[in-house]
C-alpha cells in the first residue's frame, strides 16, 4: 500500500493542476467560512450585532461553530470532485492506466491507488473544514467545546460520498469532459429532481435516500431551522442516514471495481 | 523452458473475430517475431497476454505458471503507443514506472543512455518528438533489465538510423539472453532479427516455429534460357513463373542441385544462360501464406 501511495505522489508531485486545484479545496474551505463569518459584520457593523445573533442565533460560536462550517464547507465539494475527475481521467487520456497494469501493478491496485487519493482528499477537506471551526470559534463568545464534532466526522463521510461518485463517474465515462459535466449535472440537479421524483412517487421520503442526498441529510441547514422546516418532516434517524451512506461507499466500490477489473482498457 | 506458452486463444468484439484459436509456444532465449498484416491480431495477442484485455476463450502461461501481475512485472513491454505522463519529464516517467515494477531507481540513467534519450532526460514527455517518445518507451522496458521483453511494433516512428540502432539493441539483448516477443507487420524486421515467428492473418494462426524453418519450405532456382517446358518435367518442381525475362522454379524441398539441373537441360538440348540459387525471402513466404 505504502508503494502504491509512493507511485500515486510521484505521478502528481509535478502536475500543476493538482496543486492548484488542492489549494483551492483547501483555502476555499477557509475563505469560504471567512467570508459568511465576516458578512454580518460587514452588513451591520459591530453596533449591531445584537440583531444579528437574534436572527441567526450563533451558527460560529461553539457548539454549533462545528455543524456550520461543515455544512457550509459541503458547498465546495465540487473542487475536490474536480480533482478526482482529473486524476483518473488523465490516466485514461495518456492511456497510462493500461501501462500501469503492463507494468505490473494488479488491476485491483489501480482502483485502491485512486481511492486512496478520496481518502486523502476527504481528510484534507475535512481538515480544512475542522480547522476554520477551530479558528472562527475561538473568534466567538463561547468557550471551546466538543459537543457537536459529530459534525466533522458527517463532513468527512459526505466528502467521501461525493469524492467517490466523482471516481466512479471517472472509471465510468473515461473522457474528463463528459465525466465533468454530468457529475455538475447530478450533484446540482439531477440530485434533486430524483429526489423530488421519487418522493413524489412513494408519497413519502424514500427521496432522501437519494445518492449523495443522503448525505447531505446528515448535515441540514443549520440556521433558520424553523423557517426551512418543511410540514411533517421530522429529521430522519442518523443511524438510518449512515447506514445508507455505507451501501452506497461499498456500492460505488464495487461498481468501479467489477468495472475495471472485467474491461478491456 | 518456455516463456510463453498460448493455448486456443480467442478473442472477440462483439461480432468481430479478432483471434481464433491461436495456440504457441515461446521458448526461453530466442528473438520472437509475431508477424501478420495489419488487422492479423498481434496486438490483441500481445493486450491478452499483458492483462489489458480479457481473453474470450482459451489460456496462456507465463514462465509455466498461471499469469499473475508478479509475472508481468518481470516483464519490460511496449504495447501499441508509448503511455507516459505527458506532464512529466523522461526521467520521473521512468521513476514511476521503476516504481510499479517494485524496481530501483538505479539504472534509470543506464537505459536512457542505452537508447539516446539521456540529453533530454529532463524535457517533459509533451515535448518529446515521436522518435523520442518510442525510444523512451523502449527504455521503460529495460528497466530493471528483465528476462523478457514484449515489444510491439518497436520501430514505429523512428527514423532508418533510429530503427538500424533498435535492430542492434534487439540483438544485443538477444546475446545477452533474453527472450524477446516483437510483433511486427515489418517483414524486413522479423527476417534480420528474430530466430522464430508465429505468423497470424485475420486472428488465425498460419504457422509457427524456427524462421529458417519457415523459409526453408523448398528452394527457389532462377533460371534464364528457352526451358520453361522441360523444367516443368523436373523433379520436385511445383509452379514456374517469369519475372524479369528470368524463370523463378519452385520447387518442393531444399537442398536442389544446380549441377543436377544444368545437366538435365543440356541434356534436353537447352542451354542456360543464367542459372542461381535464391534463398526464399520472408516476404515471398509471406505472401504464399497468407495469400493461399
Amino acid at each position: 500500500m505504502l508503494q502504491v501511495l509512493k507511485t500515486e505522489w510521484m505521478k502528481v508531485r509535478s502536475y500543476r493542476t493538482f496543486w492548484i486545484l488542492t489549494a483551492l479545496c483547501f483555502v476555499g474551505m477557509v475563505g469560504l467560512n471567512y467570508i459568511v463569518w465576516d458578512f454580518p459584520v460587514k452588513v451591520n457593523g459591530n453596533a449591531d450585532k445584537a440583531q444579528t445573533q437574534a436572527l441567526l442565533g450563533h451558527p460560529y460560536s461553539y457548539p454549533n461553530v462545528w455543524e456550520t462550517t461543515s455544512w457550509l464547507s459541503g458547498w465546495l465539494l465540487f473542487l475536490p470532485g474536480l480533482l478526482v475527475i482529473m486524476l483518473i481521467t488523465n490516466e485514461y487520456t495518456y492511456r497510462t492506466h493500461r501501462q500501469n497494469v503492463i507494468d505490473g501493478w494488479p488491476r485491483v491496485a489501480f482502483i485502491n491507488a485512486k481511492l486512496l487519493w478520496v481518502v486523502s482528499l476527504a481528510v484534507l477537506c475535512t481538515l480544512a473544514s475542522a480547522l476554520s471551526a477551530v479558528i472562527f470559534g475561538a473568534l466567538g463568545d463561547a468557550p471551546f467545546s466538543t459537543s457537536g464534532m459529530e459534525y466533522v466526522f458527517y463532513f468527512f463521510l459526505e466528502t467521501l460520498s461525493y469524492l467517490m461518485m466523482a471516481l466512479l463517474f471517472g472509471v465510468l465515462f473515461r473522457r474528463s469532459g463528459l465525466a465533468i459535466a454530468l457529475y455538475f449535472v447530478y450533484i446540482l440537479l439531477l440530485k434533486f429532481l430524483l429526489a423530488g421524483l421519487i418522493d413524489w412517487m412513494t408519497h413519502g421520503r424514500a427521496g432522501d435516500f437519494v445518492p449523495l442526498r443522503v448525505t447531505d441529510e446528515l448535515l441540514p441547514l443549520p440556521v433558520f431551522r424553523d423557517l426551512a422546516k418543511r410540514p411533517n418532516r421530522e429529521p430522519l434517524p442518523v443511524a438510518a442516514l449512515l447506514s445508507a451512506t455505507a451501501v452506497y461507499l461499498g456500492i460505488f466500490y464495487a461498481w468501479m471495481l467489477y468495472k475495471f477489473r472485467n474491461d478491456n482498457l | 523452458m518456455t516463456v510463453l506458452s498460448v493455448q486456443h486463444l480467442s478473442k472477440k468484439y462483439g461480432s468481430i473475430t479478432a483471434l481464433r484459436d491461436v495456440s504457441f509456444e515461446v521458448p526461453a532465449g530466442t528473438v520472437f517475431g509475431i508477424l501478420g498484416p495489419n488487422g492479423s491480431g498481434k496486438t490483441t495477442l500481445l493486450g491478452i497476454v499483458l492483462d489489458v484485455l480479457k481473453a474470450t476463450g482459451g489460456m496462456f502461461r507465463l514462465f509455466g505458471e498461471s499469469p499473475t501481475h508478479v509475472h508481468r512485472q518481470k516483464i519490460g513491454a511496449l504495447l501499441e503507443t508509448p503511455n507516459f505522463y505527458h506532464y512529466l519529464s523522461g526521467r520521473k516517467n521512468l521513476e514511476v514506472v521503476a516504481s510499479i515494477k517494485g524496481k530501483g531507481e538505479g539504472d534509470i540513467e543506464g537505459v536512457l543512455k542505452r537508447v539516446n534519450l539521456y540529453d533530454r532526460r529532463d524535457s517533459a514527455f509533451s515535448t518529446y518528438s515521436l522518435g523520442m517518445k518510442q525510444r523512451l518507451a523502449i527504455a521503460s522496458s529495460l528497466l530493471g533489465s528483465p528476462e523478457v521483453l514484449v515489444l510491439d511494433e518497436p520501430t514505429n516512428g523512428l527514423d532508418p538510423v533510429g530503427i538500424a540502432e533498435i535492430r542492434e539493441l534487439i540483438k544485443s539483448l538477444s546475446r545477452e539472453g533474453k527472450t524477446i516477443i516483437m510483433a511486427s507487420h515489418l517483414l524486413d524486421e522479423v527476417e534480420k532479427v528474430c530466430t522464430h515467428m508465429a505468423l497470424l492473418k485475420k486472428g488465425e494462426l498460419l504457422t509457427t516455429g524456427k524462421v529458417t524453418d519457415i523459409l526453408a519450405q523448398g528452394d527457389i532456382v532462377e533460371v534464364k534460357g528457352n526451358a520453361r517446358d522441360i523444367l516443368s518435367a523436373y523433379p520436385g518442381v511445383t509452379k514456374i513463373t517469369t519475372e524479369d525475362d528470368l524463370l523463378q522454379v519452385y520447387f518442393d524441398a531444399t537442398g536442389v542441385s544446380l549441377k543436377n539441373i544444368n545437366e538435365y537441360c543440356f541434356s534436353k538440348g537447352v542451354v542456360l544462360e543464367h542459372l542461381t540459387l535464391k534463398r526464399k525471402s520472408l516476404e515471398a513466404r509471406f505472401l504464399e501464406l497468407t495469400q493461399n
